[in-house]
């Protein structure tokens, strides 16, 4: 970094108010929609509702607080958006610092701490909650999830055994696929997948589009499109609004080049952070250098909002906005690495693996070639990125 | 296969991380504290409006602005039950004067717009708990601007008070505070000392029959630098100007290459005088691009339109005064050891080869993202 660059940026964070605040008060038109509510949050939010004014009466009730709590999270997830994740916490903030509050407590609880990327914080609640119960499913594949997106694949795998020992059928499935498809099992992932697709889609049609996904990212990482294409597809047929999966499509076809896709898939809706990187990266694809620049800075508005109420944005999207629209590969690098220390799921090391060679820092990539090497990662996107860097590190002197 | 119970519940396990995919829950309170009465704005996400006090009459998922007009009263009364001002320790009320909206980076806002009374010399305090107990995540980000210069603070549950400070000075303490920011800047910008220095070296000698003499006085050795140092400040508020409003954006990395480049073609310019060009052309052609380096600090200090003027003039009287500063120290030691061999071929010739490797090498970490010196 140059001396300038460095002044820049303190001075940067002192000053990066008077950005954000760019937008002007304005008088609107009296039918003008303002804000758009999630239909799951205006349809669930009677019932929520209910539930609160109950819970102001007995706030000391943990089962009707973490009631309440799932009930927001549940909004959040369906597009309400972390504010729904506030209001969660409020409902079980008489027991946000105790050491050991019951059992769904502390499961609502880790679920929060989760979606602010405390991951070690989180565990320690699961754990927590496993001491009590150690047979409940759930709780494990909590577990074996958070073990993994950490890059811990053996205490992952020792959950995941350990589920394994009480709990038969899809449970079983579920844990093993994520872990399988990044621990060198690829195939194997594939073909429980298969099997468990029929009655998943049967008996849990809600959880078939995450399977789904599964299976397209497992076999697009086996270089299989057509299987991963196929599997996308029938996803969305199944929720459109699948934000993991969204994502993931939007991946695939930003990679073969086919921009134009994304945008008509992502449609108007680029409330989620990640949507709208897809569409600012599909516009530059494409050439459409005015709305690229628009989404651009939309995306960079929302990162220094988020920055100006003092979080931290997520590195995973930082970092390919540094990366991808900002052509700036020493940024993206230092994002990637700092999101990699804390989550290493396949998007994260794939960023680290993109922001070094985009850097010509091919050294900065060895930590997380060593530790796909070690997992035994099969992604042939993934491997096409490693060679290259091997063939920079071999050209420098 | 055999089903778990509590199928639904599974989900949550499985769903990776999805992250904080927009921001949580924020207000944001501008205030303004100039001579006159104190101006309020103060944003709320319509979301957090709905579960504060209910917007959505008709329920179909759509707030409209006629909605939020119609819910104006109970929006300001629940703002402002939440939010008390002191000036000087005692209450500071502010009244409503109308409200508007406004899209932030989440969606749209309220903006209440409020006033009170001229404060004065008063020292201002906020105590804010908007929101707090239904989102303990919420924060409210407080943007006071007094004198021209605007602090920023985040309000907390667990910090939900701020002491804002007392009225101070005028236009003067902005004025002030950007010509320090310019003194500093051209204190810690290395490439700027370096560029001016490889554009003086020469300034004390002049040329003849290919070889370097030094000036018979004082005078023509002044007025050289003077000529240097002033095209080079004009050239680089044209540009700093341009870019400041925006009329002309170079990309940062090729303006910071060029900067090095520049140094590097200088420092050559004072070995091989080769091209039928003065210094102070030079300097002038220079100037324009270490103007946008320049503009690249000052954008990021932030400017609000109504000190654009006052921050323009004070960073570039900030910048004259720290070149003035190198002149002041360079110009007198030149130009006594001007006639002096070691003058002519360590200082001149030598500083001129050492000045171009640097800035070489800035050039190629600048150009090539390479991490070499690490300044």
């Amino acid at each position: 970094m140059s001396s300038r660059s460095r002044i820049t940026a303190t001075v940067l964070v002192t000053f990066a108010a008077g950005v954000a605040m760019a937008g002007d008060p304005y008088l609107p038109e009296d039918d003008e929609v303002l804000q758009t509510l999630p239909v799951a949050v205006l349809a669930g939010q009677s019932e929520v509702a209910d539930l609160r004014r109950r819970l102001l009466k007995e706030p000391e009730d943990a089962d009707l607080a973490a009631q309440v709590a799932n009930a927001y999270v549940q909004l959040g997830k369906q597009g309400g958006g972390p504010r729904y994740y506030g209001y969660a916490r409020a409902a079980i903030e008489p027991w946000w610092d105790e050491s050991a509050p019951p059992a769904e407590i502390l499961r609502v609880r880790a679920k929060l701490k989760e979606t602010d990327h405390e991951y070690a914080a989180a565990l320690e609640d699961i754990e927590t909650l496993l001491q009590s119960r150690p047979r409940d499913s759930q709780a494990w594949i909590e577990a074996v999830n958070l073990h993994r997106v950490q890059g811990d694949y053996d205490a992952a795998w020792v959950a995941c055994d350990q589920l394994s020992e009480f709990a038969e059928g899809v449970a079983r499935v579920f844990c093993r696929v994520p872990l399988l498809a990044v621990t060198g099992g690829a195939e194997e992932a594939a073909g429980l997948i298969e099997q468990a697709l029929p009655i998943t889609k049967e008996k849990l049609p809600a959880v078939a589009p995450w399977l789904l996904t599964q299976q397209a990212e497992t076999a697009r990482a086996l270089g299989r499109d057509d299987v991963a294409e196929r599997a996308y597809r029938e996803g969305l047929a199944l929720d459109t609004n699948d934000g993991f999966l969204k994502r993931a499509y939007a991946d695939f076809l930003l990679d073969r080049d086919r921009a134009d896709e994304v945008a008509a898939m992502l449609g108007d809706d680029l409330s989620d952070n990640g949507y709208l990187l897809a569409a600012a990266i599909a516009a530059r694809q494409t050439g459409d250098t005015a709305r690229a620049a628009e989404l651009r800075r939309e995306l960079a508005d929302r990162f220094r909002e988020t920055r100006l109420r003092g979080d931290l944005p997520h590195g995973r999207f930082e970092a390919r906005f540094a990366l991808e629209l900002e052509d700036n590969p020493q940024r993206a690098l230092e994002l990637a690495l700092a999101n990699w220390d804390r989550q290493k799921e396949a998007r994260d090391t794939r960023n680290v693996l993109e922001a070094a060679l985009a850097a010509q820092q091919p050294v900065a990539a060895a930590e997380a070639i060593g530790f796909l090497k070690e997992a035994g990662t099969q992604d042939v996107a993934l491997q096409r990125l490693v060679e290259q860097l091997v063939e920079q590190l071999e050209a420098k002197p | 296969m055999k089903l778990p119970r509590a199928l639904p519940l599974l989900l949550f396990g499985l769903i990776a991380s999805a992250a904080y995919a927009h921001k949580p829950s924020d207000s944001y309170l501008r205030i303004e504290r100039e001579e006159g009465p104190l101006l309020v704005e103060w944003d709320i996400a319509l979301s957090d409006l709905e579960l504060l006090v209910g917007l959505d009459a008709d329920q179909d998922g759509k707030i409209t602005w006629g909605e939020v007009k119609a819910q104006q009263a109970a929006i300001a009364g629940h703002a402002l039950s939440h939010l008390q001002l002191t000036a000087d320790g005692e209450p500071y009320e502010l009244r409503l004067s109308g409200m508007m909206a406004n899209r932030h980076s989440d969606g749209g806002y309220a903006v209440l717009l409020l006033e009170g009374a001229d404060p004065g010399e008063a020292k201002l305090d906020i105590a804010y708990q908007l929101l707090f107990d239904v989102d303990p995540t919420h924060r409210g980000l407080v943007l006071y601007t007094a004198d021209g210069s605007t602090t920023t603070h985040v309000l907390s549950r667990e910090e939900p008070e701020v002491e804002l400070g007392a009225g101070q000075g005028t236009l003067w303490n902005a004025f002030a505070q950007y010509v320090r920011e310019g003194v500093w800047h051209i204190w810690i910008g290395f490439d700027h000392i370096l560029f001016l220095l490889a554009l003086l070296l020469p300034a004390v000698l002049f040329r003849q029959e290919g070889r370097w003499e030094p000036v018979q006085n004082f005078r023509p050795a002044c007025w050289g630098v003077l000529k240097i140092v002033s095209v080079f400040t004009l050239a680089h508020s044209i540009t700093l100007w341009l870019a400041v409003m925006e009329y002309a954006t170079p990309p940062s990395q090729l303006i910071e290459s060029t900067i090095a480049l520049s140094i590097v073609v200088t420092a050559l310019h004072n070995l091989y005088p080769v091209l039928r060009i003065s210094n102070w052309a030079i300097a002038f052609l220079f100037g324009l691009v270490h103007g946008f380096g320049f503009a690249n600090v000052l954008i990021d200090l932030g400017l609000s339109q109504a000190s654009l003027a006052v921050a323009l003039l004070g960073f570039n009287v900030g910048v004259e005064l720290g070149q003035m500063a190198i002149v002041l120290v360079f110009l007198p030691l030149a130009y006594l050891t001007r006639g002096t061999w070691f003058y002519r071929w360590v200082v001149l010739r030598g500083g001129s080869v050492l000045v171009a490797v640097i800035a070489a090498i800035w050039f190629y970490e600048r150009a090539f993202n390479a991490e070499i010196i690490g300044f």
